[in-house]
């Protein structure tokens, strides 16, 4: 029997999602420290990216997300040991990445932030958001490239 | 910008009550320390801008953009 929980979302009115699927951050996100839960909604169908990154506990916050490998497939990351523990990775293949994106008016000037990326154990459904070492941009351009 | 070259262990003092020391210097990294009052707020840079951007990213989407963005996915398929 899979336990559905109800969600109020930000895009999307009330939304049914499977309780095993909320994903656990025990620090928050940047800048929204107290926010503990969240739900990964995939209004294009499982799998395809864009998805939502939904606060089970506060309705306005969501944030779209990417696959930072689909932007960027040389992407990488480097997580300390102490990022390791509190994720509790126990093999690199539990690991998902996800980048949050910054969506205006003309969305073709989206952009993400690839510094600091949402790191999930899919296996536990418990991330951390990381600042990486790499020299990678908090805001890049992902639909509009070409120089304006 | 004020600028000062400082030696392993030298310091600067900022406002006679915030300390920063170098305590080491390895090729591109530079390890400081730093010796404040606790009620001044020290932070690295990066952290700063990881919270811009998430401020930023949380605000309301536009519902054309939206629209947009599940729809740009739809032609690519």
């Amino acid at each position: 029997m899979v336990a559905m929980i109800s969600i109020e979302t930000r895009d999307f009115g009330i939304k049914e999602i499977e309780e095993s699927t909320v994903i656990d951050f025990p620090n928050g996100v940047y800048a929204f420290e107290d926010e503990k839960k969240f739900a990964l909604l995939e209004p294009l169908g499982s799998g395809i990216y864009p998805m939502w990154l939904q606060s089970l506990e506060t309705r306005s916050l969501c944030f779209i997300v990417f696959d930072p490998l689909l932007i960027d497939e040389g992407f990488t990351i480097a997580l300390t040991e102490s990022e390791r523990r509190l994720l509790e990775i126990k093999d690199d293949s539990e690991i998902q990445c996800l980048v949050i994106a910054k969506v205006p008016e003309d969305y073709r000037q989206t952009t993400v932030n690839m510094k600091s990326p949402i790191v999930v154990n899919k296996t536990l459904g418990k991330a951390i958001q990381v600042i990486l070492p790499h020299d990678y941009p908090f805001r890049m351009p992902i639909y509009a490239r070409e120089v304006v | 910008m004020l600028v000062v070259t400082r030696k392993t262990e030298e310091s600067i003092i900022i406002d006679d009550n915030i300390e920063i020391v170098v305590l080491e210097v390895n090729k591109d990294r530079v390890k400081l320390g730093v010796t404040a009052p606790k009620d001044v707020k020290i932070i690295r840079n990066e952290l700063r801008n990881a919270q811009d951007a998430n401020l930023d990213s949380s605000q309301a989407v536009p519902k054309a953009a939206i629209d947009a963005l599940l729809n740009f996915k739809k032609e690519q398929q």
